[in-house]
């Protein structure tokens, strides 16, 4: 049980920055997920933590203690690798390496291992190798290896993601609970979006090597910090309109020439600009024909079951449009469809820095 | 630059030595000289196999070496890693890790030596030492072409490479069942 505080941290490989200066602290037993996409430095700022890459600037401090210089071995970590990282040549030594080196008695490693395997249900599987288990039971066996040393930290890289659709949502639900009962402070880094919602308590959101946002799922998700933060979580991504803001800041024009009240006092700092406008597609909802503020032009249905998606264009410079609707709707092509969009639920960017602007 | 070895003829490997270690001209002849050992293989029948053993073994090592540079690198670093956050020191991460997952490198090394020192020394022998002296480095392959075309006993000669066969079949049978079950693959 430790508390994780990352201070300012850098990482330069040759001369190349790829961490630009990341602070956070990570509380007791709470689960923070890094999400970004591929080479933003979700992995590199992990590895640090774990001690597997050397921390060119700043401080990674468990329990206080300041841990730069020290070797993985002395952190008191433990870390689940996205291909796993199973010793191939041992079957259940491969949860008692650890404990073996550090010199257990083997009473005690075999107690150990056993309630580990209770906790996943693999005990039956404990006397094979690696290559005898499936992708599913790999994950349960370096999970186990990581319970059985009974660490500070748990870290994931990317622990899903060999995985198939169906067992990572049984995973995510097992990591979760698994984090919750023995309460372990976490850090895991992933790019699903999903897994990100759903797993932490915290989410520090990463783009290009700095932090964008940091803060709970939800929060990102009702608030983004930028255009990029707003982009990235949610699935289809954020619909993005570049619009003009009125003379008063109070109100936007959408394609189409409707006129959009904005809440809250609008935006009088950027009065007169073109600004970002971010709807999210399931915030979108069908209106009747004169409520409608945009005019939607079908290009293309995809029926999931439970919601319908719908792309299409709308107003005169054809504004691409991502809509989800909630249960089925066969629309043919080029069917117009009202839509409404409430005002709580928009986001506005700066055009330049992408940046959150006004409420 | 290490695998250098492996490009020259076992001849040559042979010859080299065969200066090397020779009594009259040898430079290690003569440091052996001056440390006070009397060398001179060519009439010690005790210290003829060793230039032998030299020869071949130098041209071989740099074999063996690019077999194991192949084997090491093939090894995730992940493993690597996971066993350094296990705790592992790193001499204990190669005796553990690393040497194990090496292993069926090594076995087919084994295999693959074995079956040179019994075949392909033929030409470092017939170069340093002939089989001599007094047989001290007639080893069968040798045999079964000093008797076969020198002393034109085809029908013996051909009998030992019969038995050469054997030998060597035998000793990869005992290999494959007894060594490579404590192989990883």
């Amino acid at each position: 049980m430790a508390d994780v505080s990352i201070k300012d941290v850098y990482k330069t490989f040759g001369k190349t920055e790829v961490i630009h200066g990341i602070s956070c602290d990570i509380k007791d037993g709470e689960f923070v997920v890094v999400l970004g996409p591929s080479g933003c430095g979700k992995s590199t700022l992990l590895r640090m933590v774990a001690g597997l890459e050397v921390i060119t600037k700043g401080e990674i401090a468990i329990n206080g203690a300041v841990v730069n210089d020290l070797e993985p071995a002395d952190r008191d970590i433990a870390m689940v690798f996205q291909n796993y990282a199973l010793y191939p040549h041992m079957s259940e030594k491969n949860m008692a390496y650890g404990l073996k080196i550090r010199r257990m008695p083997k009473e005690e490693i075999e107690k150990r291992i056993r309630n580990a395997a209770n906790i996943l249900e693999i005990t039956e599987f404990l006397d094979r190798k690696p290559r005898q288990l499936s992708g599913g039971q790999r994950q349960r066996v370096a999970m186990d290896r990581c319970i059985v040393r009974e660490p500070k930290v748990f870290l994931f890289d990317e622990p899903l993601s060999n995985l198939d659709a169906k067992l990572r949502v049984q995973m995510r639900l097992e990591i979760r609970r698994l984090q919750e009962d023995l309460e372990v402070t976490s850090i895991s880094v992933t790019h699903d979006q999903v897994e990100v919602m759903t797993l932490g308590d915290r989410l520090i959101i990463m783009d290009n090597g700095y932090a964008a946002q940091v803060g709970s799922p939800l929060e990102i998700y009702e608030r983004p910090a930028t255009r990029f933060v707003a982009g990235f979580i949610g699935s289809p991504g954020m619909n993005f309109l570049p619009v003009p803001l009125s003379a008063d800041g109070q109100w936007v024009e959408l394609p189409g020439a409707t006129r959009l009240p904005l809440q809250n006092g609008g935006i009088p700092s950027h009065r007169g600009q073109e600004i970002i406008l971010g709807i999210r597609p399931e915030h979108c909802d069908l209106a009747g024909e004169q409520a409608g503020m945009m005019h939607l032009n079908v290009d293309h249905v995809e029926i999931l079951g439970a919601d319908t998606l719908v792309y299409g264009h709308f107003g005169e410079d054809n504004a691409l449009l991502a809509v989800r609707l909630p249960a089925i709707h066969h629309f043919e092509k080029n069917t117009i469809l009202p839509l409404v969009v409430s005002t709580k639920n928009m986001h506005i960017f700066d055009k330049e820095s992408g940046k959150r602007i006004g409420d | 630059m290490i695998i250098w070895p492996y490009a020259a003829a076992p001849a040559v490997a042979g010859v080299l030595c065969y200066f090397l270690f020779n009594p009259t001209v040898g430079i290690i002849a003569l440091y052996m000289k001056i440390l006070g050992y009397e060398w001179n293989h060519s009439l010690n029948g005790g210290q003829a196999m060793f230039p032998v053993i030299i020869a071949a073994a130098w041209r071989e090592i740099s074999n063996n070496f690019l077999f194991f540079l192949a084997g090491l690198q093939a090894i995730p670093k992940p493993f690597i890693e996971a066993a350094a956050i296990d705790g592992a020191s790193p001499l204990k991460r190669f005796w553990t890790i690393t040497f194990p997952l090496l292993s069926p490198t090594a076995f087919f090394l084994i295999v693959m030596n074995i079956m040179y020192a019994f075949f392909d020394t033929f030409g470092v022998i017939h170069v340093i030492t002939d089989g001599g002296p007094n047989n001290a480095t007639n080893i069968v392959v040798y045999k079964v072409y000093h008797d076969g075309f020198l002393g034109l006993d085809l029908g013996g000669s051909a009998a030992q490479s019969v038995v050469l066969m054997i030998i060597v079949i035998s000793l990869t049978v005992i290999q494959f069942r007894y060594i490579e079950r404590k192989v990883n693959y």
